[in-house]
């Protein structure tokens, strides 16, 4: 991470201030050894340039400290805008790392070279996340959420850990931090959210239905919106701006969401937009499995 | 010290400087010898990594008891307590300490303070949280009560210690600029005074929280609760740490047979490290990292420590130079007190640099900085001023040539201790999680090592102070030590 050269540099400060500390106290131990019984010390006082020096570099060393830190504490505190947002909660074996309402995972993925947004916040009792590659670690109290952002610079698997009030790290909450270069990352997010694994095929259509905004133009109860209703639409007759007709079936349905301007309903404006290279042809047929449902014997109303 | 006049009244209501030092030492070893027994039970637990013999529950538990023990009632109480007291009569040339009476009831509250704490240990249920977090609601009520009354219990006796120092030393006139110890317990008096007022409040809050119907801290009063903790150690440091220093740097003076060096500036820098130390603790307690603002003027007052740090070091140094220095054990105790403090010091200052101090504040870093600064310069000023005065404490001198031994046995243990700690920290861990990173297995390993190496050296010490006592108790004729 970002900070790792201050760490070193701090621990390289801490171990030289100490090696030459006692260096130096050991040689003057023994160059001022006393000989003899009767032996008495000199009073000796700093050289005025000395003491000048050990107050000026001291206050140098301040400044510069305050100054980098306090770089660093607005750096850290304001998240860039283009952030990848994650929550992570206690789910019932493990941690939830949620990317969107359908999308989680029991680890933590996430794409080398972006900022991510974590926040982590737990229902009951306080929750401890620890993260020790990227020196990170937040704890949610009862009912409260954190936040802290971060970049991960290198693509590898990270030990990632958690404790419930311990202060010991908890055997469910082992976990791992899969850093992706970003090819590998939008591959992994697009299996986590592929609706056809996660659900059955009318279930997945209905999602991607709405996933896609579909509902914004098409109800679902027959009333009229910017497009025709979806429901009861496998079977009906059409009849398009041009003056041609068709049954609407389901090459009908999968023609209208890849070429929606060649077959305008008339009656309807022409403004639906292409899903070409959006929904593939497994997706177009959840999608017609669950207008399948949407009619008289169907299951929706 | 006349032995047959020791006897002559009870130890409840003697006003003995010495003996109720004496005492007040007792009880610090107990509560150490107690902190000592739970740390060791983690070390066995984090060496035997593969196979822990402490379920989660059970390791914070023992964790909550070590940092209440080591802290609260070693680390905080014994320099004022048991170091300060035979010193300082000698330091500003009094027969005895002013208004004994208070003395005898720091050490009757502390007796009873340390008694609150083991009841709530033995009470089998105390908080995994302890002391940073609030009490967890596993916690039964009662062990959160006996824990208040001991840390109130404990607040009072400091304040009671803090005040007989500030009247002594205000008896005998303005101090010499280069009375170094006296400053230095005159600056820690303050902070002392500080803390203990500020743990004797904050238990009568924790005491109200333990009442089901209240709730004192709710969920945002929990992070102020937490910062309490953070100034209670800032402050805690400045009031163990000067009157160790100044000490350390007076035995360093009287073997040399000089005055120490740096005339005002030494007086001069542990005020200024007394009132940074203390006013950037108070902004942080008041802040609790809410304003970005107010936390970078609160690191550079914390930074800016360096300052000060700096012209007692070149005046330590000022005082070596140029002496006729007589090596004896308590050299050597007050110059590995003066190294601790120095790196111990410097490390804690680096972490108010705001570009880490986040980062390592929940890792073996802070922990490892903290035990060696707090619990190595307590360590060693105990050492040092037992060895100086032993013949006023124990009626006899210790064995020197045996006692440098434990010297470089503690030395060389306590640096093994926790000095792998700042590496452990570095890389954002805990002590207890190689097992999760075993490249830091082998620091661990290393640090358990010291810890036994202190541990020798430690037992050594006691071993030749209880000779020494019984040695006196058999012949109570006994020579005399001259003052540090």
């Amino acid at each position: 991470m970002s900070a790792d050269p201050h760490f070193s540099w701090l621990l390289v400060a801490t171990v030289a201030a100490a090696v030459g500390f006692v260096t130096l106290v050991d040689v003057l131990l023994v160059l001022n050894l006393r000989r003899h019984a009767e032996d008495r010390g000199e009073d000796f006082e700093v050289p005025r340039g000395l003491r000048i020096m050990s107050l000026l570099l001291p206050l140098g060393a301040a400044a510069a400290l305050v100054f980098t830190g306090a770089r660093d504490l607005v750096q850290a505190t304001v998240p860039p805008l283009h952030s990848l947002e994650v929550s992570a909660s206690r789910g019932e074996e493990g941690w939830d790392f949620r990317y969107s309402p359908e999308v989680a995972a029991d680890s933590l993925h996430l794409p080398v070279h972006r900022p991510v947004r974590l926040t982590l916040e737990s229902p009951e009792g306080p929750l401890t996340l620890k993260i020790p590659a990227l020196r990170l670690e937040r704890t949610a109290r009862a009912g409260a959420k954190v936040s802290a952002w971060f970049e991960a610079q290198v693509a590898d698997t990270f030990a990632l850990w958690g404790e419930a009030g311990h202060r010991a790290p908890e055997e469910g909450l082992r976990s791992a931090m899969v850093v992706h270069s970003g090819p590998s990352f939008d591959r992994w997010f697009a299996s986590k959210s592929d609706l056809l694994e996660m659900y059955p095929p009318v279930e997945a259509g209905r999602h991607l239905v709405e996933r896609h905004g579909c509902l914004v133009c098409h109800s679902l109860d027959g009333s009229p919106r910017t497009g025709p209703s979806f429901w009861g639409v496998l079977g009906r007759h059409r009849v398009f701006s041009d003056g041609t007709t068709a049954v609407a079936d389901s090459s009908y349905v999968r023609h209208s969401v890849l070429q929606p301007q060649s077959q305008i309903v008339q009656g309807f404006p022409g403004v639906m937009p292409s899903f070409e290279g959006k929904l593939r042809d497994a997706d177009i047929a959840a999608i017609i499995d669950f207008f399948e449902t949407l009619r008289e014997n169907g299951e929706e109303q | 010290m006349n032995p047959s006049s020791v006897r002559s009244s009870s130890w409840y209501s003697t006003t003995d400087s010495d003996r109720l030092a004496r005492i007040q030492l007792s009880l610090a070893a107990i509560a150490l010898s107690l902190g000592l027994a739970y740390a060791l039970l983690l070390r066995l637990h984090l060496l035997a990594s593969l196979h822990p013999i402490l379920a989660p529950s059970v390791f914070g538990q023992s964790l909550s008891a070590h940092a209440l023990f080591s802290f609260f009632f070693f680390a905080l109480v014994v320099v004022p307590c048991g170091v300060v007291p035979p010193v300082l009569p000698h330091l500003v040339q009094q027969p005895s300490l002013a208004f004994p009476r208070l003395q005898q009831w720091s050490m009757r509250l502390h007796f009873f303070a340390l008694a609150s704490m083991t009841l709530a240990v033995l009470s089998g249920s105390l908080s995994a949280s302890w002391p940073e977090l609030l009490p967890e609601a596993t916690a039964h009520p009662w062990t959160v009560i006996w824990v208040a009354i001991a840390l109130h219990l404990l607040g009072l006796c400091l304040v009671c210690t803090a005040l007989q120092s500030l009247s002594t030393i205000s008896t005998s006139g303005f101090p010499s600029p280069t009375a170094a110890a006296v400053w230095g317990i005159l600056c820690g008096a303050v902070a002392q005074l500080v803390v203990g007022v500020l743990l004797a409040a904050l238990a009568i809050l924790i005491f109200f929280e333990a009442a089901p119907s209240a709730a004192v801290f709710d969920a945002a009063g929990a992070l102020v609760y937490s910062r309490f903790f953070h100034f209670l150690e800032r402050a805690a440091i400045v009031a163990v740490l000067l009157p160790s220093v100044g000490i350390g740097m007076q035995i360093v003076a009287h073997r040399g047979a000089r005055r120490v060096a740096g005339g005002w500036s030494t007086a001069l820098a542990m005020a200024s490290i007394t009132a940074l130390g203390l006013s950037g603790g108070g902004l942080e307690l008041m802040n609790a990292g809410q304003s970005v603002g107010w936390s970078v003027v609160q690191s550079a007052l914390g930074l800016l420590i360096l300052v000060p740090a700096t012209t007692l070091v070149t005046n330590l140094l000022a005082t070596l130079h140029r002496g006729a220095l007589r090596v004896d054990a308590a050299l050597l105790f007050a110059l590995s007190l003066i190294t601790t403090a120095v790196v111990g010091g410097l490390a804690a200052i680096f972490l108010t640099d705001l570009s880490v101090a986040g980062p390592l504040l929940s890792t073996a870093f802070r922990s490892a900085v903290l035990h060696y600064l707090l619990g190595g310069v307590s360590l060693f000023a105990v050492l040092a001023v037992v060895s100086a005065h032993a013949d006023d404490l124990l009626g006899r001198p210790l064995e020197e040539g045996r006692a440098r031994v434990a010297a470089a046995l503690c030395f060389a243990g306590l640096h093994l201790a926790f000095l792998p700690g700042l590496w452990v920290g570095n890389r954002g861990l805990w002590f207890g999680e190689a097992e999760l990173a075993p490249s830091t297995l082998r620091w661990e390993n290393l640090a358990s090592g010291g810890a036994a190496v202190l541990l020798v050296g430690i037992a050594a010490f006691v071993f030749l102070s209880l000779r020494a006592r019984l040695d006196a108790l058999r012949s109570p004729e006994g020579g005399d030590s001259p003052p540090l």
